[in-house]
């Protein structure tokens, strides 16, 4: 018997009619049920198919046609918007991509190694560390971007990859994350097993620990992907070349281009809904690893 | 919060195992490159906008086109947050917002998970992924979003209306802007609280519903009874986030705000304190405002949490 | 526990040196390449942010005919957000060499140590302007940037649909508000003479200066506010007036719902810098070949005299280190003869009045409106004189609010100009400034 939490079996699916309500009665429920559901779904993914087709729209029948009828525009739209500022789009998707994956990647094994610290040994500072991190999560982000600016330009990292690297790899939210999956996967008697077997700690943490806080390390990166693939503030404050911009910032440019300049309405529509592709692609992909059951354990008493 | 539960030691430790248990660098090595990163990216930045806020950019030089000079200012900026009425007012409108997001973001979110985790319900897969599917788009471009879907000339809505020649009224308007901008932040967010809850229901043995199905509870009771009650910890987690994240509403005004008279560009708190850092150089009196409402959220957090300690701990007896 | 301390020791350090670096802000360290390559003959880059529509075409053309001198053009934002971006960076060290920068934003420039002066270099072209453009980049006699384009206001109507309904174009805005009348009572009923876009306060500047106000003057060593002055009232309450009567719309401009209305000729005229014309045509694809331009209508019949909306300059920046060779590349890109015809080229209005000369292509969005340039070169030989004060962000988020407000509450806009007043007279005070009263 342990004392932490194992991942507890998916109990079957019941999707027999329990015992004493007849059929007509379990048929409404089930359409009420599936129904909400539904209309859930529907309200959920109503916006992103405006923004599909409001890409296939001509810069002439944007505000001209009715919002939901497809337009004859989409091809036209997607070249201009890779031609754009000399095939700026790509360059900034090509950013995100940086700045996400290995952001993401850094962050992922940076947490994994702090939350496996703090939820598998005891040592002094431990507590005060814990304090810090939650208040860590306390902080808004614009508080801090100015000043993190500050002390970047005196890194000399200023306008950077870096500049947006570094603070993208810390994230206290993260290695909340990953403390708790580290208490609840890793047991002791595995790493004592180890221990007795004369493997070094770092050895026990490379090939045990991290091997089985891999599925809640794959929450972990896809959150932080997600984080930072959609931050604006960051990127905005660290960068001036434009030819390091993330996508969030180029469609940014693209809507607020100047007083005397128009906003590029049907750009930013068509870049927006490319944008967002990656994304949805990599949240289908990776649904299947989800362990955020373990996130409220953590609260528990 | 209580952190896993270290074993007794078991008599038989060897020797040598005795030898390891003496205190190590080990531990400071896997937290060191986080505790570095914070300290540097998070901490002193921290410090920093602290400083910041005791200085202040006052003229010098004489002259209608005398030099700023940086110097130090004392309590002159937090005396203006805390005397600036447009900031009250603002702080106001933060917590009416608040006050309408956060029960019904939680509350749909709980609704559709007991609905996923429901027997009767299908398709359960496609309209899971389908309602996290928005929690992807940045929060900019589903401000843009939405801002096309409620203004009258680009909105099927209205077009709809007007075919059958119903008026409806301005989503962005005085009354309604609040329930536009809370229905942009539930739109990104039910479905990440929703898993959340969702999968912290899937972890509860079966056998505790058979027992209660034979006993003759009906599947509301069980979910009233059983689940809701099971998923405390993780209401409690996602209320706190969601509730901080509501303190700090800043991407769906500052999106809308282009489109409609009715917000200005001090609605909320993080909207003055993003004018005055990047509008009016005045990164002083934003650094001053800042730590303002992250002790106010820090204390706020702090109340919940004990709260929920002690209702947990109740629970435990 | 050795490697505790020595982790804290390391950790302190890390603070105690970072942040004390991050308090000074008057460093300047500019990459050390720079300052060789000065010595050892290669080329010398210069950085440049800038945010104009095409201005990379100028910044070529000077790459290519200036080997030594090379300039790396970035565009880091729009309007709003550059001029916060180049402050923070200079102040940090990590400014560029040069800039650009509206006319409104170079006093907050000049206050905050980031623009420098070049009243020297300047001088030998200063003829190829106006002198009311010379003034608007003089501040306490010393020159600080070299003007760009400018903004001076005119209107363009929908020709096709005057034509169409017999509409007048109303040259005083007396008239104006006699068309809108008919225009009102016209076709569907669903048509506006024209957009009021409370939120616009740069163009409300210009507007009530056509009027006779003076948002900021300098008297001495004191700054004078008066934006709620008579003449603005007077302003405001005819807009308001023409809200209250239904004779113009009210959305805020280059919103969905502005461009909506736009394309489909509900707004019928647009009063905006000359250089609109222009840009438009992105905008309202529909709508090209349906403009004309016209005067903006007068205030007082028969005085033709006009504000600005708009316009920007470029500058040499105080932690620039090479401001010889920068001020160079300035006053070429916009001050020569062969500049300003670049920048005709690129579709702005040159501030030079060459460039103004050499304008020979209608613009855009109205092909062949062949007095549209020619007029256009008129009007700004007659403009008012303009005094910045250093916080027109200030005074125009406070306007933009204020007007919103009242809008929304169904109260007059007029209203909105004693609490702009108050907002700008604070601001200035607590900076330290003195302000007249």
């Amino acid at each position: 018997m342990t004392a932490t939490a194992t991942l507890r079996e998916v109990r079957p699916d019941q999707s027999a009619p329990p015992r004493g309500a007849g059929p007509r009665g379990f048929l409404v429920s089930r359409v009420v049920t599936t129904g909400i559901l539904v209309l859930g779904a529907l309200y959920c993914l109503v916006p992103i198919a405006w923004v599909v087709i409001a890409a296939t729209k001509s810069r002439a029948e944007l505000f001209s046609t009715f919002t939901m009828a497809p337009g004859t525009g989409l091809l036209e739209n997607i070249a201009e918007l890779f031609a754009y500022e000399d095939g700026g789009f790509l360059l900034w998707a090509g950013n995100s991509l940086i700045y996400s994956g290995i952001g993401a990647l850094a962050c992922t094994l940076v947490s994994a190694a702090a939350g496996y610290g703090l939820a598998k040994y005891r040592f002094r500072g431990r507590a005060v560390m814990m304090g810090v991190l939650l208040a860590g999560v306390l902080v808004p982000g614009i508080t801090l971007a100015i000043p993190q600016y500050m002390v970047m330009a005196h890194l000399e990292l200023a306008n950077t990859y870096w500049s947006v690297l570094l603070p993208s790899i810390i994230s206290p939210f993260a290695i909340y994350l990953s403390f708790i999956f580290a208490a609840a996967s890793v047991p002791d008697e595995v790493m004592e097993a180890g221990r007795i077997d004369g493997a070094g700690e770092f050895r026990i943490f490379g090939q045990i620990g991290l091997r089985m806080m891999v599925p809640g390390l794959v929450t972990v990166f896809l959150l932080q992907f997600i984080g930072i693939w959609n931050n604006f503030m960051l990127p905005f404050i660290m960068l001036s070349d434009d030819r390091k911009f993330p996508l969030t910032m180029g469609l940014y440019m693209m809507l607020n281009r100047g007083a005397s300049e128009a906003a590029l309405y049907t750009l930013t529509i068509t870049g927006a809904a490319i944008s967002v592709i990656p994304l949805l692609a990599l949240v289908l992909w990776l649904q299947r690893f989800w362990r955020l059951d373990l996130l409220s354990g953590g609260l528990k008493g | 919060m209580t952190t896993t539960a270290q074993r007794p030691r078991a008599p038989h430790r060897s020797a040598a195992a005795a030898r390891r248990r003496r205190p190590t660098p080990v531990p400071y090595v896997f937290v060191g490159p986080a505790a570095i990163l914070f300290v540097v990216m998070i901490l002193v930045p921290l410090i920093y906008a602290i400083y910041l806020s005791f200085r202040g950019q006052r003229i010098s030089g004489g002259g209608a086109f005398g030099r700023k000079q940086d110097v130090f200012v004392g309590l002159e900026n937090y005396i203006t947050t805390f005397t600036n009425p447009e900031l009250l007012a603002s702080l106001g409108r933060m917590l009416a917002y608040s006050a309408i997001m956060v029960p019904i973001l939680m509350g749909s979110a709980l609704l559709l998970a007991l609905l996923l985790d429901s027997p009767r319900s299908a398709l359960t897969g496609t309209t899971r992924t389908a309602i996290f599917m928005p929690y992807a788009i940045p929060g900019v471009v589903g401000s843009l979003m939405w801002g096309f879907l409620y203004l009258p000339s680009t909105s099927p809505l209205h077009w709809i209306a007007e075919q059958f020649g119903i008026q409806l009224p301005n989503v962005l308007g005085q009354g309604l802007v609040y329930g536009a901008m809370a229905n942009i932040a539930i739109w990104g967010g039910v479905g990440f609280n929703m898993i959340i809850m969702y999968t912290s229901l899937r972890s509860i043995p079966g056998e505790i519903f058979d027992a209660a199905r034979i006993d003759g509870c009906t599947e509301f009771q069980i979910a009233w009874h059983i689940k809701i009650p099971f998923l405390m910890p993780a209401l409690i987690l996602t209320g706190m986030f969601s509730v901080i994240g509501a303190l700090q509403v800043y991407s769906e005004p500052i999106t809308l705000a282009s489109m409609t008279t009715t917000i200005h560009s001090t609605f909320f708190p993080l909207m003055a304190i993003h004018q005055a850092a990047f509008q009016n150089d005045n990164l002083n009196l934003a650094a001053a405002m800042s730590v303002v409402l992250a002790l106010g959220i820090l204390a706020l957090s702090l109340i919940v949490l004990r709260l929920s300690q002690r209702k947990t701990l109740g629970e435990d007896r | 526990m050795k490697t505790k301390k020595w982790l804290t020791a390391l950790a302190g350090t890390a603070v105690v040196a970072v942040a004390l670096t991050g308090c000074s802000n008057t460093e300047n360290d500019t990459a050390a390449s720079e300052g060789e390559a000065a010595k050892s003959g290669e080329p010398i880059t210069l950085e440049m942010w800038a945010w104009a529509s095409n201005i990379e075409k100028r910044v070529d053309a000077w790459n290519a005919a200036n080997p030594d001198v090379q300039v790396r053009l970035t565009k880091p934002g729009g309007n709003e957000d550059v001029p916060t971006k180049i402050i923070t960076a200079t102040r940090a060290g990590e400014g560029p060499d040069i800039a650009q920068a509206e006319y409104g934003q170079l006093p907050s420039m000049v206050i905050s140590d980031v623009a420098r002066e070049i009243t020297d270099d300047y001088a030998p072209y200063a003829e190829k302007y106006a002198p009311a453009i010379n003034d608007l980049v003089t501040f306490d006699g010393a020159v600080f940037g070299v003007p760009q384009d400018i903004g001076p206001t005119s209107m363009m109507y929908r020709h096709d649909i005057f034509d169409e309904y017999g509409f007048e174009v109303p040259t005083t805005w007396e008239e104006f508000a006699e068309v809108a009348e008919d225009i009102r009572a016209a076709g569907d009923g669903d048509m506006y003479i024209a957009n009021f876009a409370g939120g616009d306060a740069d163009l409300f500047v210009g507007l009530t200066m056509q009027a006779g106000a003076n948002w900021w003057t300098v008297d001495g060593d004191e700054w004078k506010v008066d934006i709620d002055s008579q003449a603005s009232r007077d302003v405001l309450a005819f807009w308001q007036d023409m809200v209250d009567r239904d004779l113009v719309s009210v959305v805020p401009g280059g919103t969905p719902e502005w461009n909506s209305m736009m394309n489909d000729g509900k707004i019928l005229t647009n009063v905006s810098g000359v250089w609109a014309a222009g840009v438009m045509a992105s905008i309202v694809p529909d709508t090209i070949g349906k403009w004309k331009g016209a005067r903006t209508p007068e205030w007082t019949p028969g005085v033709q005299t006009v504000g600005y909306r708009g316009g920007s300059v470029n500058f040499v920046t105080t932690s620039s280190e090479h401001p010889k060779e920068a001020a160079e590349v300035i006053l070429w890109l916009n001050a020569s003869d062969e500049g300003a015809e670049g920048l005709a080229e690129i579709s702005k209005f040159p501030a030079a009045l060459h460039g103004q000369d050499s304008l020979s292509t209608p613009p855009a969005l109205m092909p062949e409106d062949e007095e549209y340039w020619p007029l256009a070169t008129e009007i700004a030989q007659d403009t008012f004189p303009i005094q910045w004060g250093p916080n027109p962000n200030v005074a125009f988020a406070a306007f933009t609010d204020e007007v919103g407000k009242a809008l929304t509450n169904g109260t007059s806009v007029v209203d909105a100009l004693p609490l702009v007043q108050k907002a700008v007279v604070d601001d200035l005070k607590a900076s330290g400034f003195n302000v007249a009263e």
